[in-house]
């Protein structure tokens, strides 16, 4: 695997991401346009869900039921802030608590498999879920989801950088856990063969969880954003088609064990996905077939890519 | 009554045996080509609509059947070979690779053939009626053909030198092509062979439900969890799974209600997958 350490020479890096965020704060509100807002402030909660996605690759946990923790926040806030009025900050905070306690309760079932069958395990855990909660209609409103969730402001601009903000906040905890800190060699021996990080001495079984963990509540992050800054939420939230599908198909896109791969990806994938509405009856059509030639093309992910890209503009230009 | 927990259990026997069929396809690619194929519902899909086409062109009801599972087996090939085969090696892109795939056949067949609701012609006609048992005789043919191509595949994979020679590529790839074994063509054949299978399974189960474009997650999702909580590449595993599958599936819907009944067959499958990581019959 790469590192983007690796790839870049750390200031190149860092002045690209810094020009990248720049041109995130300030364009985007600068052009007014609703509608270009929506589609950014999406992006933005995709691609906390697609990071917290990516966390869990870091230690070799495929997961193809993610929806499930969005879902499952998603579900908490609406429920906190409509059944229990809380105020939708607390109910935030509360429905990522309980998504990363779920998500550290299902590690003493789901560590026991690997691999292929820890994905469909996980992937069966969210079509329950969502059967379930299509099931329960007196709660949940059933197909029809809840609506009138409370907002955190109603104003275009205010979702935006809430969303951004948020989105970055995540971007930079999870980029500098994964890549910078003490645990990114863990992660590294352990992905790469468990057996022989065991034998190092590495509690293999504690890294895990700690990615677990962590995708867990940062897909609560997303899924509790995406309640209150749509204010309604369906199954769809929890299904694995389209929501799962989406994360991983933004997660590979992008580039996984990345962070940032996957967070261009959710970007981009938002973006064609609207981008397509013009012909509204070839979309999903299109959408698809431009995902499947990036995937065929560029099969590290676009990330990998970008950056080669990125330093030989700047190796011109300093040159 | 003693007669509603015998119709109960023939319910979930017959949709049971269906099931199987379903996950075979499904099966035998993940375990001889090693990837997991969620174009499998697409391959469902695209035998249910191709043999309703067949059908209304006026070509008989077992003719259009046989043909739709030969035109899927030759799709499958083609698409194998183009998009699958050069990135064979990257498994969690074949993954979505595939999946995209599952949504284009989807939207192929939408704007093509249109988003309502269309019904397929039967193999057989009727109502079987028995001792207070009621059951359509689509539904026992479609249980007892399933059964049939069942042991007919795993008697060819078992005895026929091609069958051998799949074997051989599961176990060891590396060494069949030392052996002198075309590995790819292996895997070619073996792609056509699951997705033709698929249509077989989606031509006799879907004239029992109805056709429209998102017919196929369903028996993708169902077909994965009985592949891999029977044990991958355990063609009677598969067989049981489902067989487990459909009964729960019949005796919760009966006895609780019918939204509970799928649920509780996932349940299972998790719990079986959980207390057997190796799958029910696997090794």
């Amino acid at each position: 695997m790469l590192r983007l350490k690796s790839l870049a020479t750390l200031s190149s890096f860092k002045i690209t991401g810094l020009i990248l965020i720049i041109i995130m704060v300030v364009v985007p509100p600068a052009l007014r346009d609703p509608y270009l807002l929506h589609i950014l402030t999406l992006g933005s909660i995709y691609a906390i869900f697609a990071m917290s996605w990516d966390i869990l690759m870091y230690t070799n946990q495929l997961s193809l039921g993610h929806s499930f923790f969005f879902g499952l926040a998603a579900y908490s806030t609406a429920l906190f802030n409509s059944s229990l009025r809380m105020h939708p900050i607390l109910a935030i905070i509360a429905a990522v608590a309980i998504t990363a306690i779920v998500g550290l309760g299902l590690s003493i079932p789901f560590f026991k498999l690997r691999g292929a069958y820890y994905a469909l395990g996980m992937a069966g855990l969210a079509k329950i879920a969502t059967l379930t909660v299509t099931a329960y209609s007196d709660i949940t409103g059933g197909e029809e989801g809840i609506r009138g969730i409370t907002p955190l402001t109603t104003d275009h601009v205010g979702n935006y950088y809430i969303a951004l903000a948020t989105m970055l906040a995540s971007l930079i905890f999870l980029y500098y856990t994964a890549e910078h800190s003490r645990f990114s060699l863990i992660f590294r021996a352990v992905r790469d063969d468990e057996v022989a990080a065991k034998c190092l001495g590495i509690v293999v079984h504690k890294y895990r969880l700690l990615c677990l963990v962590l995708g867990s509540a940062f897909a609560g992050l997303g899924g509790a954003v995406y309640a209150t800054y749509l204010t309604i939420v369906n199954p769809n939230a929890m299904a694995i088609i389209p929501t799962t599908a989406l994360v991983v198909t933004m997660g590979m896109v992008g580039g996984v064990t990345t962070i940032i791969g996957p967070a261009l990806g959710a970007y981009l994938i938002v973006f064609l996905d609207s981008f397509f509405r013009v012909a509204e009856n070839i979309r999903l059509l299109a959408y698809a077939l431009t995902a499947t030639l990036i995937l065929l093309l560029l099969p590290g992910g676009i990330i990998r890519y970008a950056i080669k890209a990125a330093n030989y503009l700047i190796r011109e230009v300093r040159s | 009554m003693v007669e509603v927990p015998l119709q109960v259990v023939l319910n979930g026997l017959t949709i049971g045996a269906i099931y199987g069929l379903m996950a075979i396809g499904l099966s035998l690619i993940f375990s001889v080509v090693g990837i997991a194929n969620s174009a499998h519902g697409g391959f469902y899909l695209l035998g249910a609509y191709l043999c309703y086409l067949f059908q209304m062109i006026g070509l008989s009801v077992p003719l259009a059947m046989m043909l739709a599972i030969i035109c899927v087996g030759v799709i499958g090939v083609v698409v194998y070979r183009l998009t699958i085969h050069p990135i064979l090696s990257l498994h969690a892109n074949v993954l979505i690779l595939t999946f995209l795939l599952a949504i284009v056949f989807e939207q192929i067949i939408r704007i093509t053939i249109g988003p309502d609701y269309k019904n397929l012609q039967p193999l057989v006609t009727g109502v079987f009626e028995s001792g207070g048992v009621v059951m359509s005789n689509q539904r026992i043919t479609a249980a007892i053909l399933s059964i049939i191509l069942v042991a007919l595949l795993s008697q060819f994979i078992r005895r026929s030198r091609l069958g051998k020679a799949i074997r051989m590529t599961t176990q060891d790839g590396e060494a069949a092509q030392l052996l002198g074994i075309d590995v790819t063509f292996i895997y070619v054949l073996t792609f056509g062979l699951g997705t033709a299978l698929t249509a077989g399974s989606a031509v006799l189960a879907a004239p029992l439900f109805t056709l429209y474009p998102a017919m196929g997650w369903l028996p993708f999702i169902l077909s994965f969890f009985i592949t891999i909580s029977g044990g991958l590449g355990s063609v009677a595993g598969a067989l049981v799974m489902g067989v487990i599958f459909g009964l729960t599936d019949a005796f919760v819907s009966y006895y609780i209600a019918p939204t509970w009944g799928l649920i509780a067959a996932f349940l299972l499958t998790l719990i079986v997958l959980i207390v057997r990581p190796q799958g029910l019959l696997g090794r």
